[in-house]
């Protein structure tokens, strides 16, 4: 190895040990904590604890039953090696599934720098890439905690094969690979698996068009039997999560809907900023590779990644022609690695500039404190970022006192009412059929408000969940989740409707307390809570009673 | 006997994924974790993703970075396919995958290179 060499895979190392430590640290404060890491949102519930799911029961093709209302082999319809892979890399490693959600998540995204790196160092230049890679592992506030805010880790994992797959497609070029054909169609299907159509979507069609491309320039035969050899090897398990996920999940109106709805950008979204000095790097780097596009003079490999990123901008610009803002706005984070070397490309034009009149080595010295500055410049708004998010998640210690509680001492199957004071994902970590009582559903405050006007109600509202979005439907105006039977057991996942003629259903729905087995509810903040504390003694003196408190969260066990 | 560059570059690659999680041994509790937290991810992603990639003509370090995401697709592929046709997936199951992945190629790597090797010393 050269010495510059050497020197370059140091820093690639250091880097990217240190993008894994400030990644995962701030948030796995304790290796061996069964604590859910990360507790800011939805999604951060989610999908670890269908990893979790996964690991319990030892299988990724049906659903937990506490996720459908109980039953025990409904078709597992969401893709399944997000929650499969940290599942099993558990067994192997012995860390718990919640931590090893969050630190595969980190290393997803590390390793998918350091594709785009591999990429930047082959086919454009080996320093450039390591100023690349130094700004995608240490990058602006939001793109890098975007995963960890809003909880987009699956379409991160997805896209994190995406540098493995342009490198192997122009692999293919140099080399006529058919083993590179065929593996490019596996990670195509595993994007599949991991977060649905999207990102394989438009990864598919843009490796077919730059393989046409070639094609109609060249009419070598072996593209079209490497383009036919990636295609079979996606479809072959990626187009049975392809009918599992928008065939028998959704309908082809619902995507297209979905997709077209017009949505903007939701407002929770973080707007990043981008610094002066990245900006004004981008603008000469774009010129640059612009210019080398036009004039024809980029090789097949430099033309396919640039044609790449302006795909990939057109893509997150793509919400003013209508596209769901929520769908495009995150693939602006995802393609950041690949955005940065824009910048990077920038710092290299310039120093190429000042070469003729200066040393290498103080040329040199020159790129590595532009790259330093464009990192402090990021860097301090991120780490600053990084703590008040790690010192800011949702699930207190008295929350996870007592949904260990629920989960040590009530029977499996048991129906769990979280009257107040609870959010919905509750359910998933206490792993019991849930009654929802989400206080963020306006259906389900009048249950509060009742109880706060000293009236003892004879029905409580809920949502008996099944905890995916699944079809917006016209039931009352409420969402309907259709579960399917798991193929295993019945050939052609028929709709599972035991004993009713109708799906079953996240409802909402008035019942008796009778229904379920299970009050839990928060009494006491700064000071008792006068409804919570008229609901416990009415419920007592109806011959319910608590069986575990702690300062401010109470179980209730419902008289039946 | 000389040791095939790949192999020496694997070394290294082992090498800097257990010093690496040395590191991250300054933040868990104990020895145990951080290196069943290495051997781990070394296993299930570097292992067989390394061993089908050395099928592929590819210099060290581009092996090294896309062995990662190589071994994902692997090993989580035929974990699905296991869980497919029926079989729990528990400890057992995911060694017994990762076996399957990384012996098949390396099985063809080494014929590959005994196939070569005879051509070089019948050219000589």
């Amino acid at each position: 190895m050269r010495g510059m060499e050497r020197w370059e895979v140091i820093a690639v190392i250091v880097l990217s040990l240190a993008a894994f430590v400030l990644m995962v640290f701030p948030f796995v404060k304790d290796l061996n904590s069964e604590v859910i890491p990360i507790s800011l949102t939805y999604d951060n519930f989610y999908h670890p604890s269908m990893a979790k799911a996964v690991h319990d029961t030892q299988q990724n093709s049906v659903y937990a039953p506490y996720r459908v209302l109980g039953i025990k082999d409904a078709l597992l319809a969401d893709p399944p090696l997000p929650y499969s892979i940290p599942a099993t890399v558990s067994m192997i490693t012995g860390v718990p599934v919640y931590n090893m959600f969050a630190i595969l998540v980190a290393l997803f995204q590390i390793f998918m720098c350091l594709g785009v790196y591999a990429i930047a160092r082959k086919y454009f230049n080996p320093v450039m890439a390591v100023f690349a890679l130094a700004i995608a592992l240490i990058p602006a506030t939001y793109a890098w905690l975007f995963q960890y805010i809003i909880g987009f880790s699956t379409s991160l994992e997805a896209f994190a094969f995406v540098p493995m797959i342009l490198f192997l497609t122009m692999h293919l070029y140099d080399k006529k690979s058919l083993l590179a054909s065929v593996l490019i169609g596996a990670a195509l299907s595993v994007q599949m698996m991991i977060h649905g159509p999207i990102e394989c979507g438009y990864v598919y069609l843009f490796i077919s068009g730059a393989m046409g491309i070639m094609w109609w320039r060249t009419r070598k035969p072996w593209l079209v039997k490497s383009w036919l050899a990636m295609s079979v090897s996606a479809a072959i398990l990626g187009g049975y999560q392809f009918y599992l996920l928008n065939i028998l999940r959704l309908s082809g109106e619902n995507i297209a809907g979905t997709l077209f709805a017009g949505n903007p950008i939701p407002g929770y979204f973080p707007q990043p900023p981008i610094g002066w000095l990245l900006l004004a790097l981008t603008v000469v780097g774009g010129i640059v590779l612009l210019l080398r596009l036009v004039q024809r003079k980029a090789p097949a490999a430099q033309a396919t990644v640039v044609l790449f990123i302006l795909m990939m901008i057109g893509i997150s610009l793509s919400f003013v022609i209508g596209v769901d803002g929520s769908r495009t706005m995150r693939q602006y984070y995802n393609a950041y690695p690949f955005l940065v070397l824009v910048p990077a490309a920038g710092i290299y034009a310039l120093s190429r500039l000042i070469k003729p009149r200066l040393s290498e080595g103080v040329v040199r010295l020159l790129e590595i404190g532009i790259v330093a500055v464009v990192l402090y410049l990021s860097f301090s708004p991120t780490y600053a970022e990084l703590n008040g998010v790690a010192g800011s998640a949702m699930a207190t210690p008295q929350r996870w006192q007592v949904l260990q509680w629920v989960k040590q001492n009530t029977p499996a199957d048991s129906r769990v009412f979280y009257l107040y004071g609870f959010d919905h994902e509750f359910e998933m970590l206490a792993e019991r059929v849930s009654l929802k009582g989400d206080m963020n559903l306006v259906f389900t405050q009048k249950n509060v408000v009742s109880l706060c006007n000293q009236q003892y109600p004879e029905t409580y509202a809920g949502q008996w969940g099944a905890a995916f979005s699944v079809k917006p439907g016209s039931v009352n105006g409420t969402v309907e989740y259709p579960v399917y039977k798991s193929f295993l057991n019945y050939p052609f996942a028929t709709l599972y409707r035991p004993g009713t003629t109708t799906p079953i259903a996240t409802v909402n729905d008035e019942v008796p307390l009778s229904a379920v087995d299970y009050v839990v509810f928060q009494y006491q903040g700064s000071q008792v809570d006068p409804c919570m504390a008229y609901f416990i003694n009415q419920s007592e003196s109806r011959g319910s009673k608590v069986v575990w408190k702690n300062d401010q969260f109470a179980v209730m066990e419902v008289a039946k | 006997m000389k040791i095939p560059s790949e192999c020496k570059a694997f070394g290294v690659l082992t090498a800097v994924i257990f010093a690496g999680s040395f590191i991250a041994g300054f933040f868990v509790p104990s020895i145990k974790t951080w290196l069943g937290l290495a051997f781990g991810i070394w296993f299930y992603f570097f292992v067989p993703g390394y061993t089908l990639l050395l099928l592929l003509d590819l210099d060290n370090i581009e092996r090294s970075i896309f062995a990662f995401p190589t071994g994902a697709i692997m090993t989580s592929l035929m974990l699905y396919v296991f869980n497919l046709v029926g079989i729990a997936l528990t400890t057992a199951s995911v060694i017994a995958a990762i076996v399957i992945v990384t012996v098949i190629p390396l099985f063809f790597w080494l014929r590959k290179r005994k196939h070569s090797s005879r051509a070089t010393s019948s050219a000589q």
